[in-house]
């Protein structure tokens, strides 16, 4: 790098703002909004807060609309939808194809002893739902959810922007 | 870049380091972090607890806050009524039950306040954002000069969920 010919370039300005641009992108970078799906737009909500403690395990459901625009360039969506590791599990189809999914989620709980007193699931279930969601579907989601043992439920809103 | 010095026969000189394995690992993390970054709006949540087979109000010995929330075919708000009492379906009906809940509960942070539950029940069709402002406007609201939630009713409720329009 630095021979009797060549020209020393100070690179220390340069290492300075990389490091610096490495600080911003560490401290905004948020690991938690990994999980959620972009195709869920969910409902503002005021008071919305994240909670003070996280619990360490939680079963995320994600209720959303596929959206495409049609040749008038209109948005069309499809769905409601959940979104559960990967399939699309179509509103109507919750009870035969996600309930089998999720008892076998709970008897994972339950080798994992991971039960309360009553036999039920101690991991919160926390549902993603978007605005244009018909409450009964996020309703009848809930009520799977009970009647394969959780009845701890968490419901997301996004807080206001710059709050 | 060489800083080091080393004291030779003919004086000190210098030793250079190689600085572009490290300017490479930097690099390589500005664009992992540059690619990663995802720019939105944190999350807040309302807990509600469920249990099956529990009939509303079983928890608590008050009788719930009933708020009921009617939609019209299309999924948006036709009405929110709490007991008998008719809202209307704007921003301004919510800021009524916002109202209408603390007055029954009397002011944030009441003895009872813990203890007061609200039964939504909503129509099927009734889009979730309805839902969300309900519960908003059932649980607290924002206090003005701090900017910090305060919330008068920490249990929230479904009624059972109503059976879907036929078409």
């Amino acid at each position: 790098m630095a021979s009797s010919n060549s020209i020393d370039i100070d690179m220390t300005p340069m290492i300075d703002i990389v490091f610096q641009l490495i600080t911003f992108f560490m401290v905004v970078i948020n690991f938690d909004a990994a999980n959620s799906d972009e195709r869920v737009r969910m409902a503002v909500s005021d008071l919305a807060r994240p909670p003070k403690v996280k619990p360490p395990v939680e079963l995320v459901l994600q209720v959303g609309f596929e959206r495409h625009r049609d040749g008038a360039g209109k948005e069309v969506k499809d769905g409601p939808f959940l979104f559960y590791n990967g399939d699309l599990i179509p509103a109507p189809s919750f009870e035969k194809v996600f309930r089998p999914m999720l008892d076998r989620e709970f008897q994972i709980e339950k080798i994992k002893g991971n039960l309360d007193g009553d036999g039920k699931a101690k991991t919160p279930v926390v549902i993603r739902a978007d605005a244009e969601c018909a409450t009964g579907d996020v309703q009848k989601l809930i009520q799977i959810c009970q009647q394969a043992g959780y009845e701890k439920f968490s419901l997301k809103a996004m807080q206001p922007e710059g709050k | 870049m060489a800083i080091k010095l080393k004291k030779g026969s003919g004086g000190f000189e210098k030793i250079p380091i190689d600085m572009t394995p490290m300017i490479d690992c930097v690099f390589q993390l500005i664009i992992f972090f540059m690619l990663t970054l995802k720019i939105r709006a944190n999350e807040g949540d309302f807990n509600i607890n469920m249990p099956l087979g529990q009939g509303v109000g079983q928890q608590s010995e008050l009788p719930p806050i009933k708020v009921r929330l009617e939609s019209n075919p299309d999924g948006t708000l036709r009405t929110i009524a709490i007991g008998r009492q008719s809202l209307g379906n704007d921003q301004r009906a919510f800021a009524l039950l916002n109202q209408e809940v603390l007055s029954l509960v009397g002011r944030p942070g009441a003895a009872f306040s813990k203890d007061i539950e609200v039964e939504l029940d909503a129509d099927y069709e009734l889009q979730y954002q309805y839902v969300v402002s309900a519960m908003t406007a059932c649980t607290g609201k924002v206090d003005e000069k701090t900017g910090q939630p305060l919330r008068f009713v920490e249990k929230i409720k479904f009624a059972p969920p109503r059976a879907k329009r036929a078409k």
